[in-house]
């Protein structure tokens, strides 16, 4: 085993600019390849094929899915167990939610750990396939993988295949059934699939989805053991993890942070002040937008954002300097024209919310708007063939119960902060290839 | 294109199952149209929104309501009305 104590902290953003408190670091962009990989963490093949030393180290922490559901990695394995020598294992790097940019951070830096922690799980299970799932908009991304790919031939124990996703279907591309959907080229839109865990997948086969980043850290953890991985974080929620980071500005950075790390340190680290920002939207489109004094008392950890009642999703915090009822307006706006158009209450609903909701954004803000929002909100929660409605009602109301004072304010004809920059929803055309 | 359902509203979480109640009835939001007739066929259990969309007040089918829950299922058009026995 390596020397352990050399990779406490950072890891996944490995060589990159540390803060100074060792708690915060940056993800370098150049691109490590195999042979610097090797030297700097070990070959990966003394860990291939060993189920059991893999459950025992998942046994003794939690390591917790990164691509946003936050599903433990060891209870996915379980459930594919007994199909043993069948198994597809696919890393998903097509990260649905447009806020996001971690995985392609990741990928664009570390392959090879992604690589490892595929052939490490894979290996586990017998499988004999692996697949990368990608955005195909990032051709950078897929050229690097394919390189690296390439680069390790005869150390993968199975043929890996890259695919890729139509970028622009918008968030429900980065989910389960439509990446498997989208690998068997069968148009990438989710698909009903009941069974769980899934047993007729890619080609037909059970098959195993994990976030890239969850196989990233798989890849440190098979190598250094589970003491090791614990070492940092805190006691619920250990390691580190990535964050994608939007500044007021409009430009983002894709941060490693040690699980638990206040909000606060990051924001400072940064730079970012708490004048600058007036609300932040955590958790990306399916999140909450939250006020910068409640933002600022948060901590990046998956078990502290739960109980205190958010989510984090795939580590999204979107910082915007505009007006929080502008911005869910412009939020509720981007869900309702991302409706797929199939249920009802979703393309009819969707619309006439996202009209509503703007007119509290102007000033002649009334009682009856207000009552109207709550009523929409009734009526369309849980009302979609699939959760986009329950995101636009969850934001909406969230939004309405944290800002009122905020609308009251634009009743009587003010704004406490003006319109913003709506950098928090994609520019109109970035989706047109849908 | 035959219109796919979501993978959640298959699942039994979705269908909150109880030991007494045997029979439930859901409505698939993606193939449904807001035809209406349902609403008119089960008006205790079925009203629609301003849309003219289906909202369902309960799951539980009570047995008196069955057969009315089954001309529903046979003549919703697009066969959005499920009625499920366990
Ligand atoms: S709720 Fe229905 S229409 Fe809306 S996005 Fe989901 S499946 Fe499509
Ligand atoms: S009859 Fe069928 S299509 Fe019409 S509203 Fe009812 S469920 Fe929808």
């Amino acid at each position: 085993m390596s020397d352990n104590s050399r990779y406490s902290f950072p890891r996944l953003a490995y060589g990159g600019k540390v803060s100074s408190s060792n708690r915060i670091a940056a993800i370098p962009s150049s691109t490590i390849h195999f042979f610097e990989h090797v030297s700097v963490f070990g070959s990966v093949e003394p860990y291939l094929g060993k189920l059991h030393h893999l459950k025992t180290q998942l046994s003794e922490n939690e390591l917790l899915g990164r691509g946003g559901a936050a599903f433990p990695l060891s209870k996915k394995i379980a459930g594919y167990e007994k199909h043993r020598g069948k198994v597809v294992v696919v890393a998903n790097g097509s990260e649905g939610e447009y806020l996001s940019r971690k995985d392609e951070a990741l990928l664009a830096r570390h392959p090879h750990l992604v690589l490892d922690g595929l052939s490490i799980l894979g290996s586990a299970l017998d499988a004999k396939m692996g697949f990368i799932h990608l955005k195909s908009s990032k051709e950078a991304s897929i050229r690097i993988v394919q390189e690296a790919i390439a680069e390790r031939r005869g150390v993968d124990p199975f043929r890996i295949e890259v695919s890729t996703t139509v970028a622009g279907v918008g968030y429900v591309a980065g989910s389960e059934t439509a990446v498997i959907s989208a690998i068997n080229r069968q148009g990438g839109l989710p698909l009903y699939m009941p069974e769980r865990p899934i047993v007729r997948g890619v080609r037909r086969r059970p098959t195993l989805l994990a976030n890239v980043e969850t196989l990233a850290h798989l890849a440190l953890l098979a190598r250094f053991g589970s003491h090791w991985f614990s070492s940092i974080g805190t006691e619920n929620d250990s390691g580190t993890r990535l964050i994608t980071l939007w500044l007021p500005s409009g430009s983002y950075r894709v941060l490693e942070v040690v699980a638990g790390t206040e909000f606060a340190e990051i924001f400072q680290a940064m730079g970012i002040s708490r004048e600058q920002v007036s609300c932040g939207l955590l958790g990306g489109y399916f999140g909450q937008l939250i006020d910068s004094d409640k933002l600022w008392t948060l901590r990046a950890s998956q078990s502290f954002l739960k109980s205190a009642g958010f989510s984090f999703g795939a580590g999204v915090v979107a910082l915007a300097e505009g007006c929080p009822i502008s911005e869910t307006a412009r939020i509720i706006n981007y869900l309702a024209k991302e409706s797929a158009g199939q249920c009802g209450p979703c393309y009819l609903g969707l619309p006439e919310l996202a009209k509503t909701w703007k007119s509290l954004a102007s000033d002649n803000v009334t009682a009856a708007s207000i009552s109207r929002v709550d009523e929409l909100c009734d009526e369309l929660a849980g009302r979609g063939g699939c959760a986009m409605p329950d995101g636009a009602v969850l934001l909406a109301r969230t939004s309405l119960r944290r800002f009122r004072s905020e609308l009251l304010e634009h009743q009587g004809g003010r704004c406490s902060y003006g319109q913003g920059s709506g950098r928090l929803v994609p520019p109109t055309g970035v989706l047109a290839a849908k | 294109m035959a219109k796919e359902v979501a993978g959640w509203f298959h699942r039994p979480a979705f269908w909150l199952r109880s030991d007494e109640m045997k029979t439930e009835i859901a409505i698939n939001p993606i193939a449904c149209d807001g035809h209406g007739i349902c609403a008119e066929l089960l008006p205790e259990l079925i009203e629609l929104d301003e849309w003219g969309f289906p909202i369902l007040k309960s799951r539980n089918l009570p047995p008196a309501l069955l057969d009315h829950a089954r001309r529903a299922e046979r003549l919703c058009p697009t066969l959005a009305v499920i009625i499920r026995e366990y």
